[in-house]
């Protein structure tokens, strides 16, 4: 018994000894001539883009319908309390579009997505401020403003998200973030955003019948991602 | 004298587990970024930065800072050297997978650690970081990346487990 707790013993030292030789790492240094080979080595073997492009995911947002009882009424200067009354949970309808989201990667697909979008873009800036005077007069009740805009994280995705106003003074627009499952990295639906009136792509103002006024981009995208998608 | 043995062999199997799954690829998502909204901003203090160091950066690895000593283009490879510091007065855990660090070059262009022919990491470690730091104990890794052109001068390096530092200055030899 004693020596086949020996030969047992001496086995897992030995494989624990062997084991930490694997771990260990492969090139001990970073200058030396071996760590140097293998890295040119890997440079020849990725080729002339030994990168990642990075992605921008981009979504086409039809959901206007977004019922925010909340929502204020009118008033041209509202504090951050306002847009903390938000309700952090945006509750859509049953009868409220799918979101389909597009994405588009790799510089060719990016630049061919934003040449798509710009002229609908510049008819958003272009009728944002009757749709912003409209807003701070007051909205008819049941009635919500929502903007668009893009989102970005440092690992380089962008992702065009809703946020719904609660307030919009000295150039910036204030509310909260009214899209589902974001794929951009440290934001999420109901989170307070503020950014300014220059990064606005699009607007749109939703009425109580599920109706909706503006979303130019997003209806653009709609038809633009079922096109790519045939 | 049995249960010497025993006892023996019951330290010796945690250790061979141990040292099994130490290398083990298995990504560890950690956040990796903050996000550019200033309502969303960390609020931890910048750890004070050594003069050898290029950037500094608080961890998510209790106590431990970490110091980008060198960020050096030689040809077609980048390599980063990160030193790992405990401040804390308890033992540090570091646990780094280098399958998720990757090189930033202005936003638009991601590099990934190199690998060898037998998809080891050309790095400290062949897949991960995985030791505990005694409270004032350093440890420095290090990663291989493909270059970014000649004419990108700054970068943003990602390592898991801390913010990313942005905008490092390339070292050019």
């Amino acid at each position: 018994m004693k020596r086949q707790l020996f030969a047992l013993l001496a086995a897992a030292v030995c494989l624990a000894s062997l084991s930490e030789v694997a771990a260990r790492a492969s090139y001990s240094a970073p200058w030396d001539a071996a760590s140097d080979a293998a890295a040119e080595r890997a440079i020849d073997r990725l080729g002339q883009r030994p990168w990642l492009e990075i992605r921008a995911s981009v979504r086409t947002i039809p959901m206007p319908t977004a019922q925010i009882e909340s929502a204020p009424d009118s008033k041209s200067v509202v504090d951050d309390s306002t847009a903390s009354g938000l309700p952090q949970d945006l509750k859509l309808p049953p009868n409220a579009p799918k979101d389909r989201p597009v994405d588009v990667r790799g510089t060719t697909e990016i630049d061919e997505y934003r040449a798509a979008i710009a002229p609908y873009v510049a008819k958003g800036r272009q009728t944002y401020p009757e749709a912003k005077r409209r807003y701070l007069a007051g909205l008819p009740h049941g009635q919500t403003f929502l903007v668009v805009t893009n989102l970005h994280d440092k690992a380089g995705t962008t992702e065009q998200v809703f946020v719904a106003v609660a307030k919009v003074l000295d150039g910036r627009i204030t509310g909260r973030i009214a899209t589902d499952n974001l794929t951009v990295i440290g934001y999420k639906k109901g989170d307070l955003y503020s950014f300014p009136e220059s990064d606005l792509i699009d607007w749109l103002i939703t009425h109580p019948d599920g109706t909706e006024e503006g979303n130019v981009v997003g209806k653009f995208l709609d038809e633009w991602g079922t096109r790519r998608r045939h | 004298m049995t249960r010497a043995v025993a006892a023996l062999l019951a330290l010796a199997i945690p250790y061979f587990v141990s040292a099994c799954t130490r290398e083990a690829d298995t990504p560890v998502k950690s956040s990796q970024s903050a996000p550019p909204s200033t309502k969303k901003v960390a609020v931890s203090p910048a750890p004070e930065k050594p003069a050898d160091a290029l950037a500094s950066n608080l961890t998510n690895f209790s106590g431990a800072v970490a110091d980008v000593t060198e960020f050096r283009r030689k040809g077609a490879v980048l390599t980063a050297l990160v030193r790992l510091r405990n401040q804390g007065t308890t033992i540090a855990v570091v646990d780094i997978s280098f399958a998720d660090a990757y090189v930033m070059d202005a936003g638009t262009k991601k590099y990934q650690v190199l690998k060898d022919e037998d998809g080891a990491y050309i790095a400290s470690a062949t897949a991960r970081v995985n030791d505990g730091l005694v409270d004032g104990g350093t440890k420095t890794i290090w990663m291989k990346f493909p270059a970014p052109p000649l004419e990108v001068r700054t970068a943003t390096l990602v390592v898991p487990g801390m913010p990313p530092f942005e905008d490092l200055r390339i070292q050019d030899q």
